[in-house]
């Protein structure tokens, strides 16, 4: 059976009235009045630094011994290095972003370890020089002391190490990507050519010098 | 409810937001120096260090310094990656010289650059009470120049030149004699050698110092 329908319209004015009483509740009116609180305090501290001023004392810097964990040899030959930086480089997480510009120098050229069994030899009057296909010879060319962060926009928490470590290897894996072409490539192949020409020509060889790189 | 959520956030956000950026820092340019080089590598060292710091924050509220408990540490191990090299740029018919089958080749000086410098972001430790802030990018970054930039300076003090010399002489032998050797002459007839003998202060010359900076 269906209730009269003033009844109805009474339930629904109260319902809109209880609405209304909750938009308004005092502890509505305290929060408000907390949040301007919180907010105009904010601006006093960062209007008047001199009187609310964070002091860093007992600040304690300790450098250890410099170690020197390995020597090894290292037998590559650089025909042509590229200065780079600043190259930028941007991560995400969730909202927030982080956007550093790095620094480096890539170096490239052949890996002499690499050659052939018979990468030299003199066939009639000419020389050949059987040199390794060109490459970035260096694993690692980033110089962290220049990189500086051009956006941070967390606020809430820190970044990781993993994230720092991770962008880092972005920032070499993007330089390579860029600038290892076959321009690079190309020019330190010609550049390596001639230099070879030139040491094989100052052994008082007169003939012709053939230089190939990888299997070209 | 919501829209004060929004307010305070975009409040807190507009407050804090206001660091400003150096002038130099917003007007880089994009800088590839390209150049052509014929540099021979020959040894590669590793060089390892920390920097530990920590701090204790005290707040002056109307000129009195209140030291809030609680301290923050970091551990920033780095490594640096350098390398000996010798310049082949000015190498010619001068650097050769043949006489009764013996041929003796004058390398130029040997130089040390470096090659990478970065902290091992695996060995990080970072030990910050819940109350303190965690180490800003910023912070970070002025630590890891400060530890890099002294790493560079123990470079000298941390290698024997004399090695290094002596290295470098080894494996520049070990590169060019095969090709020497090719054309028709035995290793008792190969002297490689550098411009001069190494003491004392000129031991400093080997390190590229523009390389360094």
């Amino acid at each position: 059976m269906t209730p009269p329908s003033n009844t109805i319209d009474r339930q629904s004015a109260q319902g809109t009235a209880e609405k209304k009483k909750i938009r308004f509740t005092p502890a509505m009116g305290c929060l408000t009045f907390i949040i301007v609180l919180l907010v105009v305090a904010i601006a006093i501290v960062k209007s008047m630094p001199e009187l609310f001023s964070k002091v860093k004392k007992g600040e304690e810097i300790i450098l250890t011994a410099t170690q020197l964990r390995d020597i090894k040899s290292n037998n590559s030959w650089c025909f042509y290095q590229l200065e780079i930086g600043p190259e930028r480089v941007d991560t995400t997480s969730g909202l927030a972003v982080l956007s550093r510009f790095y620094y480096g120098t890539m170096h490239i050229g052949v890996n002499i370890e690499k050659t052939p069994d018979n990468w030299l030899y003199q066939k009639g009057d000419t020389f050949y020089v059987k040199l390794p296909p060109i490459e970035v010879i260096d694993e690692e060319f980033i110089d962290e002391s220049k990189t500086t962060t051009f956006e941070d926009t967390h606020i809430f928490s820190k970044w990781s190490d993993a994230d720092y470590g991770a962008l880092l290897a972005k920032a070499h894996r993007q330089m390579i990507a860029k600038y290892f072409n076959s321009k690079s490539i190309s020019m330190a192949e010609h550049n390596g050519r001639h230099k070879m020409t030139e040491i094989v020509r100052s052994l008082r060889f007169h003939g012709a010098v053939v230089v190939t790189f990888g299997d070209k | 409810m919501r829209q004060l959520l929004y307010i305070l956030i975009f409040s807190i956000t507009i407050l804090t937001s206001c660091t400003s950026h150096s002038p130099e820092e917003d007007c880089r340019r994009i800088i590839t120096l390209a150049q052509s080089t014929n540099k021979l590598y020959t040894t590669e060292y590793s060089l390892y260090k920390d920097i530990i710091f920590s701090d204790n924050d005290i707040y002056t509220i109307f000129g009195h310094e209140f030291n809030l408990p609680g301290d923050r540490r970091i551990d920033i191990p780095f490594t640096i990656t350098a390398k000996a090299y010798i310049d082949f740029s000015n190498f010619g018919n001068e650097n050769v010289r043949i006489e009764d089958g013996v041929v003796t080749i004058t390398l130029p000086d040997p130089c040390i650059e470096i090659i990478s410098a970065k902290p091992d972001y695996s060995n990080v430790k970072e030990d910050t009470s819940w109350w303190r802030t965690k180490f800003s990018t910023t912070e970070r970054e002025k630590f890891v120049r400060q530890g890099i930039a002294q790493l560079k300076d123990d470079i000298y003090l941390s290698m024997s030149p004399e090695t290094m010399l002596n290295d470098a002489r080894l494996n520049a032998f070990n590169c060019l004699a095969p090709l020497i050797r090719s054309l028709g002459y035995g290793d008792d007839r190969i002297i490689i050698r550098f411009p001069r003998e190494y003491s004392g202060e000129s031991l400093n010359t080997i390190i590229d110092k523009k390389k360094l900076d």
